[in-house]
């Protein structure tokens, strides 16, 4: 193994905290020469863009609604990563997750609350991770790449919850949603700045976030998990059934993905809206990448494009610059993040960048 | 030797780093952007489709524009990136502006809860029923500007197939289908010949490539006439249409006839920008009137345009039809049925 050398272990702990932080100073970077482009101070740019995401209660309370999809999403992604699986298809997990937590709501309305509310974000979980099944199934028996089905699952998924909360399971107005669900159900602010609420989803997803972490590198599951990516070959050797603990991580990563989209439902929006998600799932990919796919920090770069997703309003308030701004300013950071242009850190072992896993994918695993 | 390489170059970063955040902690106590005070703020919010779609929503901020430039006022507008971002954005406009205006049938719900905690502010809304002390909410009969539409189309079509492409079945877009399949029955009567009448739905204000598609697809069928009430969608029904012979389009909502001079026989009139115009005209002068208003032809909000580079395509029999439909529906002679249960019992009006 190449990584150990001369590394010391707190500095390969912070490798992802150190990761965000080139990927902001790269955005300060940027947002100074979008300022330029855009006629504004980037300054002012800068500043407007903390000011839209953390400059008065009701902005944070907004950014916070926001991280969590961002949060479970990036963790769905670096959890099947951990497995040596690239999960793209967290959009239409989610998307379906959404749908079915919803429609449980809506069916068992009569449970008591404190049943039907976990239940109804469970239920959105289980949709989730049933959805990978099909795309595991295809990678392990007929080896096609999960990337490939992944993606494509998204786009059944999205078409089929459309059709369904258009016709069967919609309300009726023709605006593709289902009718809302009982209050009993729903999340309610457990704190409320300005006029918005704070729920309590943000933080059950940062504590699924600490539970992912404790399964990950402290069980026996999750070294497993982790020993099918790092070398299939020596993990089969050592007697662990490597498909059947990936197809583990890849439903842990769907239920994650689902569960994003049930809180959303729960939480936000309190029905389905088909097309709810603005590429939540996608966005997971993002969030996952840059910190190097460690769940433990994905709380902070989900942190990070939460608040520029939030602050979009306030540039065009403020400055009056178009909010795609912050898709070409997350844009610029991936590929930062991807190509790895960064400053020498000392214990720094070269590793293989996004695109690299994405064309350069040589583990093939087959039992 | 290479330790004290590596130790340098942390401390370097580190000093780096130390100079970026306290930069940034200095920047956000101190210099927050801060709004002047100009005699009155409007704030416009969109729904995702956002402005430049040359229908719905850049009707609506032509009547802003024009109010701004009248009464001196401050105009800024705000799109929305997804459903989730209604509420906050309401929210926001609502803290930031003394007058906030909510384009679109999406807003009602988040609206609904948002006015009742802002009674100082006043807020105008375009399509829906939106009550309260402080809210003005206006609804369009749609239904007249599509039976003028379905008259225009039924007239002209030599296919006898009509299509339309509509962006979400919500009732606005309901209405305006209704009213032009009432107006193709009209021309049907007129000229002794049946006239198909095929209505598709792209699902989204905000998808030109499926309304391109669909367009396709119509033409395919043999439809020589198109009815767009698509929002952004449309724009994908107006690049099918303008490399297609002998296919032609009528557009929805503002004056879009000199996009494609001879291509769109006529575009239907929603005069929001007036609707809007006159309730921030009513806000400046003290004379606010909150509560749910309709408007129609009657009231000059519903029209036709004035076919400029179209005439010459009718006979000047059809175009007396025509104008004496509009005249009838000012003077509220004719009405145009909205749902799909007053179509059926529609009397065609004597023109």
């Amino acid at each position: 193994m190449s990584i150990a050398r001369n590394q010391h272990p707190i500095i390969k702990q912070l490798e992802p905290l150190v990761a965000t932080l080139y990927a902001l100073m790269a955005g300060m970077l940027f947002c100074i020469i979008l300022a330029y482009f855009l006629g504004t101070g980037s300054f002012e740019l800068i500043s407007a863009i903390w000011e839209g995401a953390w400059g008065s209660p009701n902005a944070a309370a907004a950014t916070l609604s926001k991280l969590t999809p961002l949060l479970l999403t990036g963790l769905a992604v670096s959890v099947a990563y951990q497995a040596g699986l690239l999960n793209i298809g967290c959009e239409g997990q989610l998307t379906l997750g959404a749908l079915s937590a919803a429609c449980f709501a809506l069916t068992a309305s009569q449970l008591p609350r404190l049943l039907l509310m976990p239940l109804t974000v469970l239920v959105g979980a289980l949709a989730g991770a049933l959805w990978t099944l099909p795309a595991m199934w295809l990678r392990q028996k007929r080896g096609v790449h999960e990337v490939v089905s992944t993606l494509l699952l998204n786009y059944v998924a999205i078409y089929l919850a459309d059709y369904l909360a258009r016709g069967p399971l919609g309300d009726g107005s023709a605006m593709a949603r289902t009718a809302e669900i009982p209050l009993e159900s729903t999340w309610r602010a457990v704190c409320s700045v300005g006029t918005i609420g704070v729920t309590a989803a943000p933080w059950a997803a940062l504590i699924a976030m600490c539970l992912v972490h404790v399964w990950l590198y402290r069980t026996c599951g999750g070294y497993e998990a982790g020993a099918c990516r790092s070398n299939p070959l020596a993990a089969r050797a050592a007697g662990i059934p490597v498909n059947r603990r990936q197809t583990r991580s890849f439903l842990l990563s769907g239920a994650l993905a689902g569960l994003a989209g049930a809180l959303e439902v729960a939480a936000v929006h309190h029905r389905f809206y088909a097309a709810f998600s603005p590429g939540y799932g996608f966005d997971g990919i993002t969030v996952a990448f840059l910190v190097n796919n460690v769940p433990g920090w994905t709380w902070l770069s989900a942190l990070l494009i939460a608040s520029l997703r939030a602050a979009d309003k306030w540039l065009q308030l403020a400055l009056g610059i178009s909010p795609s701004t912050i898709l070409v300013l997350q844009a610029l950071l991936l590929i930062t993040v991807a190509s790895r242009v960064r400053l020498p850190v000392p214990g720094r072992t070269r590793r293989r960048s996004l695109l690299g896993h994405l064309f350069g994918y040589p583990e093939q695993t087959r039992q | 030797m290479e330790n004290f390489a590596r130790r340098i170059a942390v401390r370097i970063l580190a000093t780096v780093l130390l100079i970026f955040v306290t930069r940034v902690s200095a920047l956000s106590s101190g210099s927050a952007v801060a709004f002047p005070d100009p005699p009155l703020e409007v704030m416009v919010l969109t729904d995702v489709a956002g402005l430049g779609d040359k229908g719905f929503n850049d009707v609506c901020w032509q009547g802003v524009l024009r109010a701004k430039q009248d009464f001196a006022l401050k105009a800024r507008f705000v799109q929305a990136r997804e459903q989730a971002d209604y509420l906050p954005n309401i929210t926001l406009a609502a803290q930031n502006a003394d007058v906030v205006v909510t384009l679109g049938y999406l807003f009602v719900d988040a609206l609904k809860q948002v006015t009742p905690g802002f009674p100082g502010t006043r807020f105008i809304h375009i399509e829906g029923d939106v009550t309260g002390e402080n809210v003005a909410s206006f609804d369009f009969k749609s239904e007249q500007g599509g039976f003028l539409a379905g008259l225009v189309a039924g007239l002209f079509t030599k296919s006898l197939k009509v299509g339309v492409v509509s962006g979400m079945d919500i009732p606005p877009v309901k209405a305006y289908v209704n009213g032009f399949k009432s107006g193709v029955k009209t021309a049907e009567e007129k000229r002794a010949k049946a006239i198909e009448v095929i209505v598709v739905s792209a699902g989204s204000f905000n998808d030109p490539v499926k309304g391109k598609s669909l367009a396709q697809a119509l033409i395919a069928k043999g439809a020589d006439v198109i009815f767009r009430v698509a929002g952004n969608t449309g724009i994908g029904v107006m690049e099918a249409i303008a490399d297609r012979q002998g296919v032609y389009l009528i557009a929805e909502d503002l004056d879009m006839d000199a996009e494609m001079p001879g291509k769109i026989l006529a575009s239907t009139l929603k005069r929001m920008d007036v609707a809007i115009y006159q309730a921030i005209e009513g806000i400046v002068q003290g004379r606010f009137e909150p509560g749910h208003h309709w408007l129609g032809a009657a009231q000059g909000a519903i029209d036709l345009s004035p076919m400029k580079y179209s005439q010459q395509l009718f006979t000047p029999r059809d175009m007396e039809w025509i104008d004496k439909a509009r005249r009838l529906l000012k003077e509220g002679k004719i009405s145009v049925p909205k749902s799909d249960a007053e179509l059926a019992d529609f009397q065609i009006p004597e023109l």
